[in-house]
């Protein structure tokens, strides 16, 4: 919040005086990108779900490796957003240094969780035969869903332990503000978030139970 | 004034209509008995869900402030100031806080593993129990990580309503279709 903001705050804030929400154009700006987001992830998401209520869908994954992997690159993309948060708590508090070392601690978490995911990918296509086009458990649908919908979002991850980076040395030179780490974690929060619903939904329903 | 009653007021005849709808359909069996019937019954208990709530939320500090002084307040002094997120303070004293959601996280991360090997219903309920407590992490992510919570409760409408909104027409068109090839499998 920049002090030009203190004067115009007296302005009914619907006729342009303050900021609508009292929240900045940056972070409305992420708001409104996370909601379109929503809506391409739930698109495939509904698209999954669609194949698989009208196909025999198969249930290839077993607990090792496919699943403690999962639940592993759960584990570390949870915590990767509680050290955003630390960031994000000492930017406010101006807290540079501290500041930086937790982005950095995110970035490192979220590239963990690539290479988990990268790993988990080779073994399923060298070892299991599965590939977006065919597989040896049923419907080639499962393939393409599989790794259409784990591919875009561990393409968020990417993108996200890069602007992460990037924030995190714009911030440490001093050209961009709390406001913009802040904004960096909501987008953060986000990429963890659709990762709640693609874990149960690719993973958990395509346990092999015995 | 009059404007606000009448709005008041249609807001919460449609919602009761809403919860009539889907009680008619509780009761009758008809939940679920064609897909035209499920799509019914959730809109309708949607709209009551999203009428009640917004009431709830429109009302409910003056219920519990008694109504008098809340009005007397209001009309005086106006709404109390607003505390940015961005207060160093105001950050801070949520720091044990998110450490609790993220343990509350990985609980019902743990408790969803669990659910996918021991399966207590069949395949549909098991997608609902999943969905729902997916629905509940988001809902915690957003609340706490994302900070909603603490910001402008308006900024939660425009974030949530369109989102919500869509994912359900994208439901709406999705699933009668899929469902309909289902029963014209050999």
């Amino acid at each position: 919040m920049s002090e030009g903001h203190a004067a115009t705050m007296a302005e009914p804030t619907w006729r342009g005086g303050g900021t609508p929400l009292a929240v900045g154009h940056k972070k409305l700006g992420m708001w409104l990108f996370i909601v379109s987001d929503t809506l391409t992830f739930s698109a495939l998401l509904l698209a999954y779900s669609y194949v698989r209520a009208s196909n025999d869908w198969p249930t290839p994954f077993h607990f090792w490796p496919s699943i403690v992997f999962s639940t592993v690159m759960t584990l570390v993309l949870l915590s990767s957003s509680l050290t955003m948060v630390y960031a994000v708590s000492a930017a406010h508090h101006d807290a540079r240094r501290k500041a930086i070392k937790w982005i950095l601690a995110t970035a490192v978490l979220g590239m963990t969780f690539v290479v988990l995911h990268g790993y988990e990918w080779i073994h399923l296509m060298r070892d299991e035969g599965m590939y977006p086009w065919s597989n040896p458990y049923g419907t080639p649908l499962f393939g393409a869903t599989f790794f259409g919908i784990t591919g875009l979002h561990m393409f968020h991850v990417f993108t996200g332990v890069i602007y992460l980076v990037v924030v995190a040395l714009g911030y440490r030179r001093g050209k961009w503000l709390p406001e913009d780490v802040e904004v960096a974690g909501l987008y953060w929060h986000f990429v963890d978030l659709v990762w709640m619903f693609v874990f149960p939904m690719i993973y958990l329903l395509s346990t092999a139970v015995d | 004034m009059l404007l606000s009653l009448i709005g008041y007021l249609f807001c919460l005849a449609l919602g009761l209509w809403g919860f009539y709808i889907a009680g008619v359909q509780l009761a009758h069996g008809t939940l679920i008995a064609t897909l035209d019937n499920l799509f019914l019954t959730m809109f309708a208990a949607l709209m009551g869900v999203t009428c009640f709530g917004y009431l709830a939320w429109r009302f409910y500090p003056a219920l519990t402030a008694g109504g008098a002084s809340a009005a007397a307040a209001g009309g005086a002094a106006g709404p109390a100031p607003y505390v940015l997120p961005q207060d160093p303070a105001y950050v801070d004293s949520h720091i044990p806080m998110f450490n609790k959601i993220w343990l509350g996280l990985l609980a019902f991360t743990a408790l969803e593993v669990v659910l996918a090997y021991v399966q207590i219903a069949g395949a549909l309920i098991m997608l609902a129990i999943l969905l729902i407590l997916s629905l509940i992490k988001a809902a915690m992510i957003m609340a706490c990580f994302m900070h909603l919570k603490f910001d402008h409760p308006q900024l939660t409408w425009i974030v949530v309503a369109p989102a919500v909104a869509c994912i359900l027409i994208m439901c709406g068109y999705f699933f009668p279709d899929s469902f309909r090839l289902l029963a014209l499998r050999p």
